[in-house]
């Protein structure tokens, strides 16, 4: 797989359709919500773990959802680069 | 943390600490963010400080709903990234042509990115999703999609322009991409189901 398509980046992926033959479509965490757990996804990932497994709501909001997936890398450089809080900046 | 929740001297000395903390974070933000957005140190600056400032009052608004179950910092620049975005997005539409949202659609196929290589019928795809972007979706909905996914407007900025917020636009944005869906699927295009691309 060469990564998304242009046209599944215009489209995004379906929401009708689920991962599985008998699984219902994961719901999408939406903006607000997805926001309330923003931390805990970027936390399992920087420990290495599965945070799409863990929180599959907010992982399909992150592929559909431009403006949230720009705070998800922010967020996840900056707690990556910043967690530790050390000595005040300058 | 809980020299946010302590009085006087401590509660001083903790505040300044944790502003410290978001200012840093707000600029290392803002420069990450700021490529296409033609703005001068000292006003990125400026937006940085409005974002360290203003996720400073929702931190300390918020701090009770803070359970641990991730680093405090991590919790806390949550609302720096937001304020960043937000802030960021006021400041988009300077230098910028205020009819950016009326077409964009009829440059589909364009230089942007790689036509569909898994589409073999791309030509006619591409005119499949003109028609349905023209035809099929409110003038809201047309308007939505051709700025945020066509041109790039980040949603903020979007919003802000409408008078709305992110979760409407969002809302909208989802609405229109089902329609373009289904109307290529009833014109007898079979769109991707997903994406591979983990977010
Ligand atoms: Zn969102």
């Amino acid at each position: 797989m060469n990564g998304p398509t242009q046209l599944e980046r215009l489209l995004g992926d379906d929401p009708d359709r689920s991962d599985g033959d008998d699984a219902a479509p994961v719901v999408d965490a939406g903006c607000a919500a997805g926001f309330e757990v923003l931390h805990l996804y970027v936390e399992s990932e920087l420990a290495g773990g599965d945070p799409a497994e863990e929180l599959p709501g907010l992982a399909v909001h992150l592929r559909r959802c431009p403006a949230c997936h720009e705070d998800y890398l922010g967020l996840l450089e900056s707690a990556g680069r910043f967690g530790d809080a050390g000595p005040d900046p300058v | 943390m809980d020299g946010l929740q302590a009085t006087g001297a401590r509660y001083q000395e903790c505040v300044a600490r944790l502003h410290a903390l978001l200012l840093r974070v707000a600029r290392h933000e803002v420069s990450r963010r700021s490529g296409s957005l033609g703005l001068s140190g000292p006003e990125l600056d400026d937006v940085a400080q409005q974002a360290a400032d203003d996720a400073l009052m929702a931190v300390k608004a918020k701090v009770g709903d803070f359970r641990g179950e991730s680093r405090f910092t991590t919790w806390a620049y949550r609302f720096v990234v937001l304020e960043v975005s937000s802030k960021l997005g006021r400041h988009f539409w300077r230098n910028r042509p205020a009819d950016l949202d009326q077409d964009g659609w009829e440059r589909l196929p364009d230089e942007r990115s790689p036509v569909p290589h898994d589409v073999v019928e791309h030509g006619e795809l591409w005119d499949a999703l003109g028609a349905a972007i023209r035809d099929d979706l409110t003038d809201l909905q047309r308007r939505v999609f051709v700025a945020i996914v066509l041109n790039g407007v980040p949603m903020d900025a979007f919003a802000r322009e409408l008078g709305s917020n992110r979760n409407a636009v969002y809302k909208v944005l989802f609405d229109a991409r089902r329609r373009l869906r289904s109307s290529l699927a009833a014109a007898g295009y079979v769109a991707p189901a997903r994406s591979e691309e983990r977010a």
